[in-house]
């Protein structure tokens, strides 16, 4: 089955529109309104148009959840991450094993660890285990969704829907959208990326790893 | 305030009137106080406003039973205001304001993303949630009663597609005589203000806005005050010991606080419920000041320093006696002591003076390392603040121990509803 959280809402705070939309366009106001009639709704954990789903019987929430845009110096144009608190709402634990994304040909589950000195980071083994009752957070310089071989940079607003399956074959959808944070881009551990545009190539040529 | 000073909450209130501000006064005082009144509530009227929850009326009325502590009622919330945070209600003791400019070639589609950002981080901060991806979440995670404030310059409207939408009165302050303007201290397309009682929250805060502005706007300055008496009954007082404040409308009165609020037929939607901003940055000499006798500094700002009544006698919140003569026979207050100039007659005219003060460096020879950020809020800048400014500049006898060294002006959309962006209808057309 298929849950569907907003997380974009998630915030639980909610004030509108975090989302907004990508810079110009159409899409935009269509996405805002999206976007804020579901933060009104509250709580992370409304329903969201895409899924079939039983929205709410969900075992697993993701709130606050954001989505790294790529600014001017990111070294890695073709990648991009999502982050948020994944909570556990059911008696058993939850392993989270695979992911995959409209917004990105390729999604991995990553965490990030010291190499030589360095922090990298990598796929996980054995994925994200979020134990029954508790919550993991996702966030820069730790575990995090990789969305990788992006076919164009993240752009602020833009909204990612992910859905997330675990170890029973379950899927769990999530929405975020992206928007500028603070930190750099950590150096990718596994070489080649991708496949993306030219522009995509070039840019991440050396860094990743 | 007449002068600057500011008086303490309490009072402000009815009485009142008269006082034309000048402008130094004006500048210094003001503060605050006098107005303070966070209430919300108040200004009504306003279409917009209307709308929103019956929860702010009521504060306002709880607050208005109690007049000093109403004052002291700082807005919990960014979103679900009749008007944006940080005008109407008592200054906290710090502030981080920061004025940007546009890059060339930015959309509105741009713009409005940066906005919906700001509205969303705001609503956080103020409410003690971290915005998301925030590296060091302790520092604004506890209750420092933040408030933020957004305000549009001038030259927001030269988007693309956003032309038509400037008030055709609104446009840069004029130069007065005396200033000596700073560039990075005048100006602005876009301001915002953050208020709270720890200084680090406050920087952090800012620090936050700042993150999303990349491709849309460059920082020209962050201008930082402080300000002694929050949350507590004092009067504030500037950097030349001045009590500040003392002739701010009520704002907890309707009548009064419609020489704040716009609610004017003609205005965007966006406005209605919205006022307007200025900010004037003033170096002040301390070393001359200093050195002036105590009953000139006094006649200068025409009232007595201790207690910031008028030196016609009273109190700190009594009116000035203009008329009043000395026993040579000339003025007690002379024709161009500060609160004189700075005293609007009207109510209608009174200006809602909330400064900060700033001590920046050690050189006394540099009157920019120590001052009064002066800001005021008024509906009708034209009206209001220009005439009394161009009192203050063409006569006021504090003019020889002070200069403004920046000088903007802003726009200041009305509050969020639920689920908008500020100056969210600005866009929509």
């Amino acid at each position: 089955m298929k849950t569907v959280l907003s997380l974009v809402a998630a915030a639980a705070m909610t004030v509108s529109l975090t989302a907004c939309g990508g810079s110009e366009s159409s899409e935009t106001s269509a996405s805002e309104t999206t976007t804020s009639a579901s933060a009104s709704a509250s709580a992370s954990t409304s329903a969201t148009a895409t899924s079939d789903a039983s929205a709410g019987a969900s075992a697993l929430t993701l709130e606050d959840a954001w989505v790294w845009a790529y600014k001017a110096d990111d070294p890695n144009p073709d990648m991009s991450a999502m982050f948020g608190e994944l909570t556990n709402t059911s008696d058993k634990d939850i392993t989270l094993v695979s992911g995959t994304s409209d917004s990105a040909p390729k999604v991995e589950l990553h965490e990030v660890v010291t190499k030589d000195g360095k922090q990298v980071m990598q796929q996980k083994e054995g994925g994200f285990v979020v134990p029954a009752g508790k919550s993991i957070t996702l966030q820069p310089g730790g575990d995090h969704i990789m969305l990788m071989d992006l076919a164009a940079p993240m752009t602020v607003g833009t909204e990612v829907l992910l859905t997330l399956t675990d170890a029973d074959g379950t899927e769990h959808m999530f929405t975020g959208t992206a928007r500028e944070g603070t930190m750099e881009q950590e150096p990718y551990h596994e070489h080649g990326t991708s496949s993306a545009t030219k522009d995509a190539m070039e840019g991440a040529g050396d860094h990743d790893h | 305030m007449s002068d600057c000073p500011t008086p303490p909450p309490g009072n402000d209130t009815a009485e009142t009137p008269p006082d034309r501000v000048s402008r130094r006064t004006v500048l210094f005082g003001a503060s605050a106080a006098g107005f303070v009144a966070g209430a919300v509530g108040a200004g009504v009227g306003t279409r917009a406003m209307l709308t929103r929850s019956g929860t702010e009326q009521a504060h306002a009325q709880d607050v208005a039973a109690d007049h000093r502590s109403l004052s002291r009622h700082t807005p919990a919330q960014y979103v679900g205001q009749v008007h944006q945070p940080g005008i109407a209600n008592h200054p906290r003791a710090h502030t981080s304001m920061v004025l940007l400019t546009l890059r060339p070639g930015v959309t509105q589609g741009a713009l409005r993303t940066l906005l919906a950002r700001w509205t969303e981080d705001a609503q956080r901060l103020m409410v003690g949630k971290p915005p998301l991806g925030d590296p060091e979440p302790e520092l604004v995670s506890d209750d420092h009663h933040l408030t933020v404030t957004v305000g549009f310059g001038p030259g927001l409207f030269a988007v693309p597609g956003l032309e038509s939408s400037k008030p055709q009165w609104f446009k840069p302050l004029p130069v007065f005589p005396g200033d000596e303007l700073r560039p990075e201290f005048t100006g602005g397309d876009l301001m915002v203000q953050v208020c709270g009682d720890d200084a680090i929250a406050v920087d952090h805060a800012v620090r936050m806005m700042l993150v999303p502005i990349g491709s849309v706007a460059t920082v020209l300055s962050v201008q930082r005050g402080f300000q002694s008496t929050a949350g507590t009954s004092k009067l504030p007082r500037n950097m030349f010991g001045q009590v500040d404040g003392t002739a701010n409308p009520d704002m907890t009165d309707a009548t009064q606080a419609n020489a704040v609020w716009r609610n004017e037929p003609l205005d965007p939607e966006w406005l209605a419920g919205g006022t307007t901003m200025v900010v004037r940055r003033f170096g002040m000499d301390m070393t001359g000041w200093a050195r002036t006798a105590r009953p000139l500094r006094e006649d200068t700002i025409g009232r007595d320093l201790a207690t910031g009544a008028p030196l016609t006698g009273g109190d700190t919140f009594d009116t000035p006696d203009f008329d009043a003569r000395a026993e040579h026979g000339g003025f007690t207050i002379a024709t161009n002591a500060h609160v004189r100039l700075a005293h609007s007659r009207l109510a209608s005219d009174r200006i809602l003076r909330r400064a900060y003060n700033f001590q920046e460096g050690s050189d006394p020879s540099d009157i920019g390392s120590c001052g009064l950020l002066f800001i005021s809020f008024q509906a009708d800048v034209d009206a209001q603040f220009t005439p009394l400014q161009q009192r203050l500049a063409d006569r006021d006898m504090l003019n020889e121990w002070i200069t403004a060294l920046g000088s903007s002006v802003f726009l200041i959309p009305r509050g969020v509803a639920e689920g908008e962006v500020v100056g969210g209808s600005l866009f929509a057309v």
